[in-house]
């Protein structure tokens, strides 16, 4: 017999956790309200025949937002075997609305009182036989997030379904659809309040003379002047523990991100190393050896050395996401985004987004307003999301090597935020002419982030982009090679007979010629070659995938022989203080000294030369991190677009909005970089 | 041999790829699927992993 049980309750109350712990999933948790926008399925991992559903957090069953829809549907529709509704048991009164409306509908209900830690931290006591026989359903008391309790629930869920036990009928369930739906609610509430009276003492001397934890780091962090600043600093601190060569402005101390990116670029150039040896043994030909070590094994490093940096960035943001502090920038940002016409709601998007834009493009959904949907849809675009973050990393090394990189990068994401603001502004001023919607939320309890959760998300950030290195990337990767070693010549026999190898010169490949006709386009924000232009149009597969064709297409700034005349003018002692074994030049090693002590030290000021050949100035570095930034994003994301706007045309005209201020805001930063500089 | 080992090596990779795209397609039609995934599954609210 296969049951169908499902997860409700109020936001952020914890379902997610109890979902991630009876089936094992690693669905994303976060400590604010909204995180879940769909309903989700997984089988519990104790007994198979059990299909657990977490349905979006709501206050109530009343048809208005589309959280509310999806889970009253699922509720009086597909008619589940039992509903557990999580409730947050330090709120129990206002969770306890939606748990009456769920037993309302006759279906077996389990109500789990949820984060019981806080609750006996508080002094408050709870008396679960007592609401036992109020509401007629079992009550279990919880700790989802150590995983206290779950067997108890699921042996209630089990007695539940197996005596089919429906809810006790109260004389309010009979006022439905008699009494208008305001004097309903004072009725729930005023039953509410008579239950608690007797079930629930609160620890009332505690709540008046001590404020909580939380409250007292509130007066700080919201507060009207400390709060943005505030922010700032928490963001900039961890760019500075991801990105900073000199962390925790000690010269010379490389933050984690750093310490594990140079470890991974060690082990992978050790790895081409071996396969470069064993290609040349085995007797590989030309084509084959520079596609496996050119093609593959560059162009997936390029990639791949930036995984550590990605993995811990968004650790810290986890951890600030969980800590809950994440929903008080949301509440902050209220007030900035408002005189922008959009609420502080669609803030929760648009961080996403700083993730991967195309959750935070499903995430829209959650916004009341069909004006805040569109708009945040066409923002979420503008987001630095982490397949962007390898191009910027890429281009603050090769670029502002001298300069603040975290400066740098703080830039980008101060970019992308303020661009978005403008946009929004524009739009709601010439396009969608309408109320901003009010903006409620529950703030919750700063908790401190288990390890756990830390992990998971970590976890799905190295698997999802090891997947997506071993699949797409790896593809684009040799089709990339492809279309630049090769051109019409390589199957006439031309090539052969001039340059003694089917492969053509890069710069009349195929990639070259179709980018060459695009590329003075670009002119005017200061990369109007072809090789960046080429770089624009792969990302659009994937963004890592700019960072790959750049790899491949200046290959040869760090060839043998630059190495070669680069380290020619360095004397004995200069050699072996760099790495060089008894101070004489090894070029089996020269490539791996240079990408990871010369370039990261900005040693060589002629760096990637026919990169900076492309792009000559440091303005039009920054002005191409920028198109990179607003530009269309990757098809996926534009795919997720169309589902939330729901029309070809809509969803043309958002990447025709993203497309255009790309462009503008790419050649303004390097017009007025020309003219301060 | 090692060249065509590594052109080999390549065609099964693409075939692969191919086959799970239609494969996905499917799952897609039959509504077990999001139609749109970049594949960072942190943060993502999708029902498919």
């Amino acid at each position: 017999m296969h049951y169908t049980i499902a997860l409700a309750g109020n936001p952020n109350s914890g379902k997610t956790t109890v979902f991630n712990a009876l089936t094992g999933s690693r669905q994303h948790v976060g400590n604010w309200p909204g995180v879940t926008v769909d309903k989700k399925e997984g089988v519990y991992k104790k007994d198979k025949e059990m299909s657990i559903l977490d349905l979006p957090g709501t206050y109530s069953l009343s048809p208005y937002s589309a959280e509310e829809i999806i889970a009253r549907d699922f509720i009086v529709k597909e008619k589940p075997d039992c509903v557990i509704d999580v409730l947050d048991g330090t709120t129990i009164e206002r969770n306890l609305y939606l748990a009456l409306q769920i037993m309302e509908t006759g279906v077996p209900t389990v109500l789990a009182i949820n984060m019981m830690d806080e609750v006996t931290s508080h002094g408050d006591v709870i008396d679960f036989k007592r609401l036992e026989v109020e509401f007629g359903v079992e009550v279990v008391p919880l700790e989802a997030r150590t995983g206290k309790g779950l067997d108890r629930l699921m042996d209630a869920v089990k007695r539940t379904i197996e005596t089919k036990k429906v809810p006790k009928k109260l004389s309010v369930y009979a006022l439905a659809g008699k009494v208008d739906e305001d004097t309903l609610a004072d009725k729930r509430y005023s039953l509410i309040t008579d239950i608690i009276g007797s079930a629930v003492h609160k620890n009332e001397r505690g709540v008046i003379e001590k404020e909580s934890l939380s409250d007292r780091i509130d007066k700080v962090l919201t507060n009207k002047f400390i709060a943005l600043p505030a922010f700032a600093v928490i963001m900039y601190f961890l760019f500075a523990a991801t990105f900073s060569e000199n962390f925790l402005f000690i010269k010379g101390l490389s933050s984690p991100g750093v310490a594990l990116a140079s470890l991974v670029e060690f082990l992978w150039g050790s790895l081409t190393d071996l396969i470069s040896s064993f290609l040349q043994t085995a007797g590989a030909a030309d084509w084959a050896y520079s596609l496996v070590i050119s093609g593959i094994m560059e162009g997936l490093g390029a990639v791949l050395g930036f995984l550590p940096l990605i993995l811990v960035l968004y650790v810290l943001m986890s951890f600030l996401e969980d800590s809950g502090y994440m929903a008080r920038v949301a509440f902050v940002m209220d007030r900035l985004f408002r005189r922008f016409g959009l609420s502080g709601r669609s803030f929760i998007p648009l961080l996403m987004g700083f993730g991967c834009s195309v959750p935070a493009i499903m995430a829209t959904r959650t916004l009341d307003s069909e004006k805040d949907r569109r708009i945040t849809t066409l923002l979420c675009g503008f987001m630095p999301c982490g397949a962007k973050l390898p191009i910027f990393i890429m281009f603050v090394a090769a670029f502002f090597s001298d300069g603040n990189k975290t400066l740098v990068l703080f830039f980008i994401y101060l970019l992308s935020l303020s661009v978005s603001v403008v946009v929004s502004l524009i739009l709601n001023k010439v396009v969608y002419k309408g109320e901003t919607s009010n903006f409620l939320m529950e703030l919750p309890q700063y908790r401190l982030p288990t390890l756990t959760s830390v992990w998971i998300h970590g976890y799905e950030k190295v698997k999802g982009f090891i997947q997506k290195a071993g699949t797409v990337i790896l593809a684009a990767t040799i089709l990339i090679w492809l279309l630049s070693n090769f051109n019409v010549n390589s199957f006439n026999g031309r090539n052969q007979e001039q340059y003694g190898t089917t492969l053509s010169p890069i710069e009349s490949s195929f990639l070259a010629s179709v980018g060459k006709t695009v590329a003075p386009v670009f002119a005017p924000a200061g990369f109007g070659t072809w090789r960046p232009t080429v770089g624009i149009a792969t990302g659009w597969i994937a963004k890592e995938i700019v960072v790959v064709t750049l790899a491949q297409l200046y290959a040869e700034d760090v060839s043998e022989e630059y190495l070669l005349s680069f380290f020619s003018s360095f004397g004995e002692d200069e050699l072996l203080e760099y790495g060089f074994e008894d101070g004489v030049y090894d070029s089996n090693v020269a490539g791996d000294i240079y990408t990871e002590v010369i370039l990261p030290e900005g040693l060589d000021v002629q760096a990637l030369p026919t990169l900076k050949q492309d792009i000559l100035t440091k303005q039009a570095a920054l002005a191409y991190m920028a198109f990179n930034l607003l530009c269309m994003p990757c098809f996926a994301a534009v795919g997720a677009m169309k589902r939330e706007l729901k029309s070809w045309k809509r969803t043309s005209s958002a990447v025709g909005i993203q497309m255009l201020t790309a462009y503008i805001v790419a050649v303004l930063i390097n017009i007025l970089g020309n003219l301060f500089a | 041999m090692i060249n065509y080992i590594i052109v080999l090596a390549i065609v099964v990779f693409f075939a692969t790829l191919l086959v799970k795209k239609v494969q996905r397609m499917r799952r897609i039609k039959a509504g077990k699927e999001f139609f749109s995934c970049s594949g960072g599954c942190s943060g993502c609210s999708g029902s498919c992993h």
